[in-house]
Formats: structure tokens, sequence, C-alpha cells
């Protein structure tokens, strides 16, 4: 056991139980599955990418690109879980991915002796020819060689929620730095919102053994902690990563739930925070970096900091013999935590012939071993064994079991440039440092590269009194007299030239030193093609140990300057996001919401069949009997229609209600037939262009007083018109009074049509009178009364092409009107229809909708270019160009197959008989298809060059993506009683 | 994006809907001269600026209110907000 | 097959039932009731004639509305605030029609009226933790100072368009949906509200 016997913020009194790979072990709580692991000496925990190497740990946080893992089992399996940031609960299932047979024994690990082969770019070299093998062979073979962890393809059990928050000051990083950003806007009244990845606050003072105006660092967690959470203004997350700056907005997951091995009932997994944030604070700190030397991947090597951090913070010991390798002071001050901690330091190796006298002074009392200038050029071992330290020209090998490397610090910018901002170079601590952060965002503590204790704490003070004085609220800076003096000194140092083997630079996607030569001799220098064709820093981590390294040595090669090479750029996500917390509940059927129309109990009673028609869910059909297949219900709803009466429920058409002297005026001007002269209790069809000339939409519109109309819209277009009309009212004549109400949802609406019509009506209607031929002849409309003084609008209208009515009540009468009227029809054999129905009986009568209104024809394509008036409309100037006026487009007519047997299909293309099938012979096209039980064939709409002026020519219909080939003539598109006889009867 | 709408003040760009560049409020005159060359310049012709754009939202999931924003297409910060009706009529 | 969340096994078509959902709290933490026995109305002004409306509808009910997104009541009529010059009209009656021709009346050819009252379903929302169901379904602030009671706003509820207003300091709200998207509005926040303990109430 590689457990301390004290120290560490874990709860000794709560073991906890877990497995890894199958095999069964215990930790406590307050460990991650990482410190657990390492507590129980299991160093080899994963595969590389590439090569399959062993891997182990390297650091203790979320940058981690070795110790990724399946975790937990079933339908909540997640690959790609970082061991570094999972919590450990009792119960824990995780397995290690990328192998296979084994972790210990990879039969993939061969291609570790083919790695002269693997460089860079060498899939794309290799894999080029032939080009037909990449998806069968080359991709399958790769990804099963080269995958990652297996994801569950279950549904996820767990449900997301996305949370909106708003504050003054979001402080992102409750390391010393935020803490004190927090505490002193918090403590000015201001709304603050903490957010801090991990599951403790204090960041670095959770791990380092310091000493804040006398007390120890933990103490001034625990009080600040305490302050914060006591204070009603201000809301901490922890478990929590701010991922991402938007314009205006952060957006941050918080992970509720992922420390238990299932979330409560009803609690979200994660939640996803939309958070409007007026000023931010980032101080997340600064991450450890690597050193490229040989071997320096072996499960045993790991980050000095993170090293610090299992000792201090978990009581895990990394290793019995340790060495550390930097070119740094801080990674002096872990060495000392693990020597103090009874860790067995074996050598401090130091890039730097010089380091500070108080080091040494500190190296010296403790008795270390420490190697100035000194190099380790090779590591070795499956798991680490041994080291080899080069100084002053000569090697020698040290038996080791543990190396803690430090090549510096590197701040935690990635947020500073998510708005394009771009790092700048400091060349006194060997990073970059941000550069212009997005507006309202300021850097503190070691982000911005202030890793002392003391200006950490006053950077983050400041920053939030400066932030709040932008606000105009009054703050007092968090004062502290005195904090620790670590060294922070460092000297830049990347790449041990002597290296004799493998030297990694991503581990995760196993890019090396030498592949970044390969890349540079072939012409691949800039960082963003280094990038690209290495693939360093395109993992998980998104390089964020790797980046720095890859460009210096790509500098170092080039002869240029870290600045002078650049950086590549930083965009959200900081760490992977799940989809389905972006998702939250908008996920299955309900992705937006659905809308119901009055009349859907109704219609569910009478045992439709619904369709979904956007958000709308409609009646499609309405299936009897022994009917087993949609078209029979279809073909008796037509028939009943034609024969009889059917009812359909219209509720969902756009309703417009207009008001105002001048809205006669202004429907002139937005339809391109008149409107002004229409008679009060009479209804129109118009038709509206967009200002290019093409149809927006058409519907119809009625008088029901001087000063009172009411249109309506397709279904489809309801919204687009009213905010149209609006841009018409608002913006273009604002100087004419109209006053547009949308009065969609208060009416219900349903058609009725066929030969019974009036007689159903007339028995649902308080004065039938009022409904004869004379009195309320075709486009009349009136407001009435129904079912003993229900108030109703009637239309004489219909979409079915037939004598037919549209009656309007109240929303809520809108079901009992249904029931009446099905009462009142019974003795004709009332027949409800859908929207199938409907589709049938439209193309019968040549109506046209969406397919024609496609947003590319013109009132003349349609046939309505007799309806457009002298006056200006909108779209008539546009409208009038040559080539949409060229009486050589295609234009609307009916088509109907020679052999009445053949089916038609929409999409199919006409041409002429014996010309080829070309597209130069090419005439027009299908866009509408029926069969219709009424003329016992099928009847065609489409657009055709000469449109009806070719009636009665014979074509041929060629679809030849389903192989069709038919005779067809074109006809009429009214192919259901032209002469208006039954419509006007 | 947060659009501080005159009437509702800031929301969330999901409320609003985009039309274009502000431009579109003047209609060329259908029955001026040049009037197909005034409408084609009308519908199809617009500067595509790095910097400083006007430009028309409606407030559809809000008040209603078509507002003439003014954008800086470079960095998405919005100087100003008003009623896109003009100001003579305006109410 | 375990669900992600209850709504998951009620298709959006069927309408949620009345009562408790999701968890078994001692009480729930956020409660939404249907309001019965309203009337609704909605008031467009014409073009600068918002002054003239106001003064009509002081005349008539004794009521000073504003034009901005705030909620006057008085008794028997309250107006919110949806827009320039617009206004939603809610009276507790159940005879819609008369109340739209009263307004109307009142207003002449100031304004346009139309009865809404089989338009919009108004659901009172409140317990202790409404403030935090609605965050997860709507992006405005609700905090003071930022919204307080007389507040209103016309905004989108989980894709839903509303109007939201607050009534009091707990905080209650009203909420006006549309007809057609009650289902779909009430399933967000049965969602939302689900780890809190959720209450229906259909009168």
């Amino acid at each position: 056991m590689s457990r301390l016997a004290q120290g560490g913020l874990i709860d000794r009194a709560k073991p906890l139980q877990f497995t890894f790979d199958g095999k069964r072990y215990s930790g406590f709580a307050g460990d991650t599955l990482a410190s657990a692991l390492i507590a129980n000496d299991v160093r080899l925990v994963a595969r590389s990418f590439k090569y399959h190497r062993p891997r182990g740990i390297v650091t203790a946080g979320s940058e981690e690109p070795n110790a990724l893992v399946e975790l937990r089992d079933g339908a909540r399996r997640e690959p790609n879980s970082r061991a570094t940031t999972a919590e450990l609960y009792d119960g824990l299932t995780a397995e290690s991915q990328n192998r296979w047979p084994s972790l210990a024994f990879d039969a993939m690990a061969v291609n570790q002796l083919f790695a002269p082969f693997f460089g860079a770019a060498f899939y794309y070299k290799t894999f080029m020819w032939p080009k037909a093998a990449w998806e069968k062979l080359y991709e399958p073979m790769i990804r099963r060689a080269a995958g990652l962890g297996r994801a569950s393809e279950l549904p996820d059990p767990d449900h997301y929620d996305k949370v909106q928050a708003h504050c003054d000051l979001l402080v992102i990083g409750a390391g010393p730095a935020g803490l004190a950003a927090a505490l002193t806007a918090g403590r000015a009244g201001a709304r603050v919102i903490l957010v801090d990845e991990d599951f403790r606050l204090g960041g670095r003072l959770n791990t380092e053994n310091v000493e804040i105006d006398g007390s120890a660092g933990l103490d001034f967690v625990a009080a600040t902690e305490a302050e914060l959470r006591a204070l009603p203004n201000l809301r901490v997350l922890t478990r929590t990563t701010a991922f991402g700056v938007y314009d205006d907005t952060y957006a941050a997951l918080e992970r509720v739930a992922d420390h238990l091995a299932e979330p409560a009932p009803y609690q979200p997994r994660q939640r996803l925070w939309r958070i409007n944030a007026r000023r931010a604070v980032l101080a997340a700190g600064a991450l450890d970096r690597p050193i490229v030397f040989g071997g320096n991947d072996r499960p045993g090597v790991m980050l000095a900091a993170a090293m610090e951090t299992y000792v201090s913070r978990f009581a895990a010991a990394p290793a019995s013999r340790l060495a550390v390798f930097a070119n740094n002071d801080a990674a002096w001050g872990s060495a000392f935590a693990a020597h103090d901690a009874g860790v067995t330091v074996s050598a401090l190796i130091d890039t730097r012939a010089d380091v500070s006298p108080v080091l040494a002074a500190k190296a010296k009392a403790r008795g270390l071993r420490v190697v100035l200038g000194g190099r380790i050029c090779d590591a070795h071992g499956k798991a680490l064994t041994a080291i080899d330290i080069v100084a002053g020209g000569r090697t020698e090998r040290l038996a080791v079991d543990g190396l803690a490397m430090s090549g510096g610090f590197s701040p935690n910018l990635q947020l500073t440039c998510h708005h394009n901002g771009k790092p700048v170079w400091n060349d006194d601590i060997a990073a970059f440092v941000p550069g212009t952060p997005p507006p309202g965002m300021s850097v503190a503590g070691a982000a911005n590269g202030s890793y002392d204790l003391g200006d950490c704490l006053r950077e983050g003070a400041a920053r939030a009194v400066g932030a709040l004085a932008d606000l105009g609220i009054a703050a007092t800076a968090l004062t502290v007299a005195t904090a620790t003096l670590n060294g922070t000194a460092v000297s830049a140092f990347w790449h041990v030239a002597e290296a004799r083997t493998k030297a990694f630079v991503d581990f995760q996607n196993d890019v090396c030193a030498s592949d970044i030569v390969l890349a540079e001799k072939e012409g691949f220098r800039s960082v963003e093609h280094l990038k690209r064709y290495t693939t360093l820093g395109m993992a998980t981590d998104q390089g964020k140990l790797s980046n720095m390294p890859g460009l210096a040595i790509m500098a170092a090669i080039t002869g240029k300057s870290i600045p002078e090479t650049g950086t590549t750029v930083f965009r959200p996500p900081y760490t992977p996001v799940a989809i389905g917390a972006l998702a939250g509940h908008h996920r299955g059927k309900d992705f937006r919401p659905t809308r119901l129309t009055p009349l859907h109990g109704w219609a569910r009673e009478q045992g439709a069949v619904f369709i979904e028609a956007g958000p709308w869910l409609r009646a499609q059909y309405f299936p009897r009997g022994a009917e087993k297949t949609w078209d029979q219900a279809v073909n008796r709803e037509v028939r009943a229609v034609r024969e009889g009466v059917g009812l359909i429920d219209v509720s969902t058409f756009g309703k417009i209600d207009l008001r105002g002297r001048d809205v006669g005026a202004f429907l002139d001007r937005v339809y391109i037939n008149t409107f002004s002269t229409l008679a009060v209790g009479k209804t129109r069809y118009g038709l509206m262009l967009r200002e290019d000339g093409f149809v927006m939409d058409d519907g119809t519109t009625a008088r029901l007083a001087p000063d009172r109309w009411v249109m309506t819209t397709t279904t489809a277009n309801a919204a687009k018109v009213f905010q149209h009309l609006e841009f018409c009212a608002q913006v273009l004549w604002p100087e004419l009074d109209v006053q547009l109400t949308s009065v969609s949802e208060q009416w219900a609406q349903v058609a009725i049509a066929g030969p019974r019509a009036r007689d159903v009506l007339a028995r649902v209607i308080d004065d039938p009178a009022t409904i004869d031929n004379g009195a309320f002849p075709y486009m009349s409309a009136m407001e009435t009364r129904v079912m003993g003084g229900v108030r109703a609008r009637v239309f004489r209208l219909s979409f079915a092409g037939d004598l037919g009515f549209e009656i309007a009540v109240p929303a809520r009468q809108g079901e009992a009107l249904a029931r009446a009227l099905m009462q009142a029809g019974a003795e004709f054999d009332i027949t409800p229809y859908g929207l199938e129905t409907l589709g049938v009986m439209r193309i019968e009568k040549g109506h046209v909708t969406t397919n024609e209104l496609n947003g590319q024809t013109t009132a003349l394509d349609l046939g309505f270019g007799k309806m457009a008036k002298k006056g200006d409309f909108i779209g008539k100037v546009m409208a009038g160009r040559p080539g949409l006026v060229d009486p050589d487009r295609p234009r609307l007519a009916g088509f109907k197959p020679v052999d009445p047997n053949d089916r038609l299909r929409a999409g199919a293309h006409f041409i002429a008989v014996g010309a080829a099938a070309t597209t130069e012979n090419d005439l027009g096209w299908m866009t509408s298809t029926t069969w219709s039980p009424t003329f016992g064939h099928a009847l065609g709409l489409g657009f055709v060059k000469g449109g009806t002026a070719r009636i009665g020519e014979r074509l041929r219909a060629v679809d030849p993506l389903r192989g069709g080939d038919v005779l067809v003539e074109v006809c009429n598109p009214v192919f259901f009683d032209p002469e208006g006889v039954r419509l006007r009867g | 994006m947060l659009i501080t709408c005159p009437y509702c003040g800031a929301r969330d760009a999901h409320e609003f809907t985009y039309l274009g560049d502000a431009e579109l409020i003047d209609r060329p005159d259908p029955a001026g001269p040049e009037a197909e060359a005034a409408f084609h310049a009308h519908v199809y012709l617009r500067d595509n600026p790095a910097g400083p754009h006007r430009e028309l939202w409606y407030h559809g999931s809000g008040c209603r209110q078509w507002l003439t924003v003014t954008r800086d297409t470079r960095t998405h910060a919005i100087a100003s907000v008003v009623a896109a009706a003009r100001p003579e009529v305006a109410r | 097959m375990a669900k992600a969340h209850f709504l998951e096994g009620i298709d959006p078509s069927t309408p949620l039932a009345a009562g408790r959902w999701g968890a078994a709290t001692a009480t729930a933490g956020v409660t939404m009731r249907r309001l019965g026995g309203l009337s609704i109305a909605s008031i467009v002004s014409a073009k600068g004639a918002a002054p003239a409306v106001i003064a009509a509808i002081e005349a008539a009910h004794g009521l000073a509305i504003v034009d901005r997104p705030e909620v006057c009541a008085g008794t028997g009529l309250c107006c919110v605030g949806t827009g320039p010059g617009k206004w939603l009209a809610v009276a507790p009656r159940d005879d819609g029609e008369a109340f739209a021709d009263g307004l109307a009346a009142a207003v002449g050819a100031a304004a346009s009226v139309n009865d809404q009252s089989d338009g919009f379903v108004i659901f009172e929302l409140a317990g202790a933790r409404i403030r935090a169901a609605l965050a997860k379904c709507l992006s405005i602030d609700l905090d003071p100072p930022a919204f307080v009671p007389g507040s209103a706003a016309a905004t989108l509820l989980a894709l839903v368009g509303v109007t939201l207003w607050q009534i009091d300091e707990a905080p209650v709200y009203h909420l006006c949906v549309g007809r057609s998207l009650t289902e779909a509005a009430t399933r967000a926040l049965a969602a939302a509200g689900a780890e809190y303990g959720f209450e229906l109430t259909l009168d």
C-alpha cells in the first residue's frame, strides 16, 4: 500500500470499495479514482492511442492525457473519463480502454516495433490508395486499433438540466485569487457566482503547505468558504467547469451527480449553466508542464505538481524512491513536500546551474541529493525502474520507481482566447500570459502569470474591486498582511537533446519530438499546420500539456523565438461536454414544443392517426372497421366528401385580426390583388409576394366590418406572415392606421365540405336562413351564432373544392362544434377526414400548397398572373423582371397518366416524347401527385414550359432516380368541378 | 448575445429574428425613375462592413417590435438599439 | 428500461394529469395551477394612441395603466404590458366576449381589442423553488431588483412564447400561454420542477 499513514484531505473513517479492470480495491471518501489507484499501487492504467504503450497517471486534474477510463457500466458507461477528476464513490467500476486482450499484455503493443513507420501523417501517406478501400478496409481497421473507449450505445438513463443565471461578477476558479475576488465582491453586496471544477474550494491551498496571515492555508479556505456560503448574494458552484465564453454569456457545466453511483430520483446528472455575467474574473490557475526526454511517458513519470497533490492532498505516494527533474523553484517545493511526507527522494535534478541559496539550504537541511545543470535523457522500464541522468559530461543510471518532472507552469488562459484574444509571451516566467481578454473579463493570480501566493490574493481582490467599480459598486479589497513566500524562478527548458529513446510531446496522441522534426522537414512549420499534420494537441485534452513543448521544439528547429512561432487558437469547450447537457430536456419528443389543436381530444376519440406537421400534431386519417392501410381510409374519406359531406379540423391556419381605417389600403400593398374594394361580408383569396417577386404565402381575407378584417395564412407560414405584416405596418408604412393582432389561438376552425355541407350547417347554425345560396353565396363571410348562442364566424369557401363552409368558434367550443356537426350530419354519413384526404382533394381541385409555393415560383408561374393589379404592391417591380415574365418559364398545369393504371411520382421531370432524357430537354417537373378515388386514376400538378397552353399534349414524366418513365397528358390543373358548379351550388 | 430591447430590456438573441441591413427600411419609390434598378439594389445589393452595421431585428418572442440594432460585426458589440420605425412617425 | 425522466413515458399529446410529480418532497417545491373563470383580451393601440388608451381605461375602469412591461391591477381588472401600446387585460369573470366588447367600447378607435379568453391559458406558479425551476426555462433575470412584484415580461419559456408577471414577494407568478402550447409549457415546468417536487392543479 502506498497510502501514507497520515495526512491528506481524505476521510479515513469512510472507506469506499471500487473495481478497476474487474479487480477490487479500496479507497476513502475524498479520493479521486486516480488517487485511489495510486494508493493501491496501480501504476499502469492505460494504453496509448497509436503505439499502445503502457501509460500511467500524469496529472491530478482535467488536463490528464493518459488516465482515460471507461467509467461505470451498462447504459451509464462513459468512455474517456479522466480518472484524475472522477470522484471515488462506493461501488465505482472502471475499465481501462484501448487495450487487447488485457492492459498488462496488449497485443497491439507490437505497433511500437513499427514505430519508425508510424511517424507523423503515417495514415495520410500510407492509406491513400485505392480510394475505395478507405471506407471498407482502412478506416475500420485503424479505428479498431486506435480507438479510445467504447460508448454504451444504450439510451442515456439520466437527464440533464439547462439553467440560466445572471450576476454582476463571475469568478472562475476558487484558488487563492478566486477566493479573494469572490470574498471582496460578496462583501460589497454584488451578485456573485463562484465556480470551480474541483469538488473542494481552495485550489493550490489544498496541496501546498502555506500560511496566510499566520494561519494555515486550509484554515483560510475553511473560513472563507464559511463566509461565502453564508452570503445570500453569492452562489458557490463546485464540480463546475466554466468551459466557454460567448457573447455576453459564459457557459459552465456542473457535474451534479457524477460523484454518486447514480443520481438521486429526479436529480439531473449534469447542469449546463448559461451565465450572463456583467464582469468576470478568471482565476483558473496554472498547469505544470512536462519535459520532453526519452521514455517520459512511462508509468511512474508524472508532473511534479501532480505528485505533490497526491502526496499532500490524498496521502497517496506515487513512488517509494522518487526523483525530481525540473527547471524551476516550485518543483523543489514538491520535492520537499514528498520528502517531508516520508517518501524517499533519491535525487533532485535541475537543469539550472544555479538556484537560490534559500532553496539549496532547504534541500541540504533535508539531506537531499541535488544535481544542478543536469538532465534526464531516458527513463526505463515498462513501469519506471530507472533513469539516466546526464550531468557534468557523464551519464549515471539511477534506480527509481517514480519521477516528478516540471518544465515550469503555463497560465490557464484558454478562456481569455475565446473572443480571439492572443496570448502574449513573457520571458520572465517562460510562458504565455493573457493578451486581450473578452470584454468584461480580467485575469488574476497564476492564470495571469502571478505565481506568488501573496500576489494571487492581492490580485484577486484588486480585480474584483476594479470590476465592481465599472458597475458603480464600491468594494473594499480583502487585505492580506503576510503570505508564505515560495520561490517562483524558472529558466526555460523543453527538450533533452541527448534522449536516445522515444521522447513524447503529446502523450494522448503519441506525438514525439521526432514527429515535429519530420513535420518541419516536410514544410509544416506553422503551428496550425504542425497541429493538423502531427495531431499534436488534437486529442480530448486539447493539448493542455503538449502545446507549449511542441511549439518550443518547433521554434528551436526553425530558429525562431516562441512568440514568433505563436500558438494555436483555443476554442470552447475547455473540457469535453456531453451532448446531453447541451440538449437538456429538449430530447426525444420534447426536442421542440408540440402544438395541439383545440380539437385534438375529439380527433383522438374518433380514432385519428396523427402526423407531425411542423410543430403541430394533426389528424392524418381516421381508420374505420377493417381498413388495413392508410389509403383505404383516405379513399373512403374522399368519396364521403364528394358524395355526401365530411369535416376537417383547420384550426392550425394562422389567423390575423386587422383593424383600422387603412386596412384596405394596407392589404392592397401586401397582396398582389385588390382588397380595398372588398365588401363587408365577403372574403377573397389573396397572394402575397416577397419583395423579390416570388410568392411568400396565400390565403383568404374576410371583411367583417368597414374597419375589421380577418386574414388566414397557411399553417406553415403563420408566424412568418405575421412578422412580415408587422414589418410593413411598423417600418414601411407607419402612417397607415392598421392594428394587427394574432388570434390564431382564440379560434377553433372546422371546414365542412361536400354536397350535403349546407344541410349539416343548417342544423347547427342558429339562423339557417342566413346560409341560403342567395343570402350567402360562395366567398361570403359573416359573424353569427351557432349551437344556441355560441359566437361564430362562418366563411363560404373550400380548399377541398366542393360546396363548403369554414366555421370558427372560440377554441373551448371547438370540440362541441365538431360533435354538433357529427350529430347533425349523421343521416348523411358525415365523415371526419384528415390531412391526407385534404391533400388528395386539393390536387383534384388544382389548389396549390407548399409543394408549389416553394419560394421559387411567381404568381405568373402559378397561373395567378391576371390577379395582379395595376398599382403598387410588395414584389410588383421585381416580379416584372424579364426572367420572371419569360413565357418559357415552367407554369402550373395538371397531369394524368395516359394509361390509367400508371402511377405518378412527384419529382419526375417532363420530357417531350421521342426526346432524350437530358437536362437540355427538360421541360419542367411534377410537384404533387395522388391517386384520385374520384377519377379512378392518378393525378398530378407540376410546372411545365408553356403551362396550360400544352393542354392535351402528351409528355414523358421521367424519374431516373426511381426508374419511372410514364406517358402523361397535360391537363387543366383544376380536374374537379372546373366550372365551379359544386363550389357555388 | 444580449440585445437591449427599448421596451423589454436586455434579452437573449434567441428571442429575436434577424432580417438584414437597415437599408430595407427605405423601400424605393415604385413609380420613380429607374425603379427596377432601385429595387434590384434594395433587394440584392448589400455592403458587408467589418465594423459597425445598422441592421434590422424583430423581437418576435417578446414585444414584437422591429428594431434597428447597430452592431459591430467584428466583436458583436452593440452600440444602440432603437425602434425601426422612422422617427418622425414613431409613436 | 430505465427512463431518464417520467415525461419520457408520457407522449406530448397526452395531457399531464393533475397531482404530484417528481421527487416525493414533503411539500411540492414548485406548484402550477391552471386558473379558470378568467376573461382575457388583447389591446393593441393605434399609432400614437397609447395615451388615449391609458386615459380611456382609467375613465372606464379607474385603473391607471402604464406603457411599460408591468402589470397594473385594480379591482376586477388587471392589465399587463406586452409591447409598446399593447396590453393583455385580464378579469375574473367568465363572459370573455362581453368583457372584450366593453373594453372595445371604452377605447373606441384608439385601439383594437380582441377577446382572447379561449386563446390563452393562465397558470399560477408558486412554491419555494419556483425561481430555481423558472431559471431552467427562461433566460430573463427574475431576481430583484430586475424583476419584482408588478414586473411583466413577454418572453420564451423553453421555446414557448409566454407572458409572465409577478404577483407578490413570495414569489407567486402568473404565466399566460397560448392554448395550443399549454401542454408543452406544462411539460417544461414539470421537467424543471421534478427534482423539487412538482404539483399540477387543474381546476
